[in-house]
């Protein structure tokens, strides 16, 4: 009981110390307010709750300080993933439920996945155009998550023989 | 001073229990205690509150051995009168939601 609860307490502190590095510049002394309030919370839950709710509010003051162009930048970062993800979500619901597999033409299912697949190219696009002046390995690591939902997407359909 | 932007039940339910002890400093964690807002909730309000001059922060150091300072809120002139405004008949529908604040 007492290892998890050590176990809790250093999830608090890791997220704490996330809270801290995320959070703006301008703010950094209120997630330290946060960090500091966190001593005074007795049970091992609560503390890892609050935790993640500094989390969040430096993820939100993060996104807040941010320009449109920025923000833009990440929106475009994230939608691709997405899409690649809601793909695969796409292939699975056809796999398990047999939806549109006696087809002998492609039926709303292959074209709901061409249109996720295909659609991520303005994104794309947008995210590029938006990335101008930011260092390439910023630029890159999104797009390393792109592409690796994208693969898992398309490799879904190629694994399932659709 | 910043803008003031639309005011949020979650802000209403700060600046009320805040209200409730105007001139005492109060932490976080019994803030969120009062209001069970969560803390994710609960900052940032106390951030936008903070840039409009409606609430004032300060460090304190603790009265328990071997704890951090604490940050500690009230609100400041501006901001009583502020959430007294919002406390007022009439005022939006905060008088429906504290029935015993608003018929004493």
């Amino acid at each position: 009981m007492r290892g998890w609860k050590t176990c809790l307490r250093l999830v608090t502190r890791v997220c704490l110390a996330h809270a801290i590095s995320t959070m703006p510049l301008s703010r950094r002394s209120w997630a330290v307010a946060m960090e500091q309030e966190s001593h005074f919370i007795d049970n091992d839950f609560d503390a890892l709750g609050w935790a993640i709710g500094c989390v969040f509010a430096s993820y939100v003051e993060g996104v807040r300080e941010m320009s449109i162009y920025r923000r833009t930048n990440l929106l475009t970062a994230i939608i691709p993933v997405i899409m690649s993800l809601l793909a695969l979500a796409v292939v699975l619901a056809v796999v398990t439920t047999g939806w549109e597999r006696h087809l002998q033409d492609e039926g709303a299912a292959a074209h709901i996945f061409q249109l996720l697949i295909v659609g991520q190219v303005p994104f794309l696009a947008a995210y590029l155009v938006t990335s101008k002046g930011r260092r390439v390995l910023e630029i890159v690591r999104p797009m390393a998550f792109q592409a690796g939902a994208l693969a898992i997407a398309i490799g879904s359909v190629a694994f399932f023989k659709l | 001073m910043a803008r003031r932007s639309n005011i949020s039940r979650q802000t209403r339910l700060l600046l009320q229990a805040m209200l409730e002890a105007p001139l005492k400093w109060q932490h976080g964690y019994d803030l969120l205690q009062q209001t069970g807002l969560k803390s994710g909730t609960l900052y940032p309000i106390l951030m936008r509150l903070s840039d409009q001059g409606l609430l004032e922060a300060t460090w304190q150091a603790s009265e328990l051995f071997g704890k951090p300072p604490r940050h500690a809120y009230r609100l400041t002139r501006d901001g009583c009168a502020f959430a007294q405004s919002l406390e007022a008949p009439g005022s939006l529908d905060f008088a429906v939601r504290t029935p015993a604040k608003a018929s004493a």
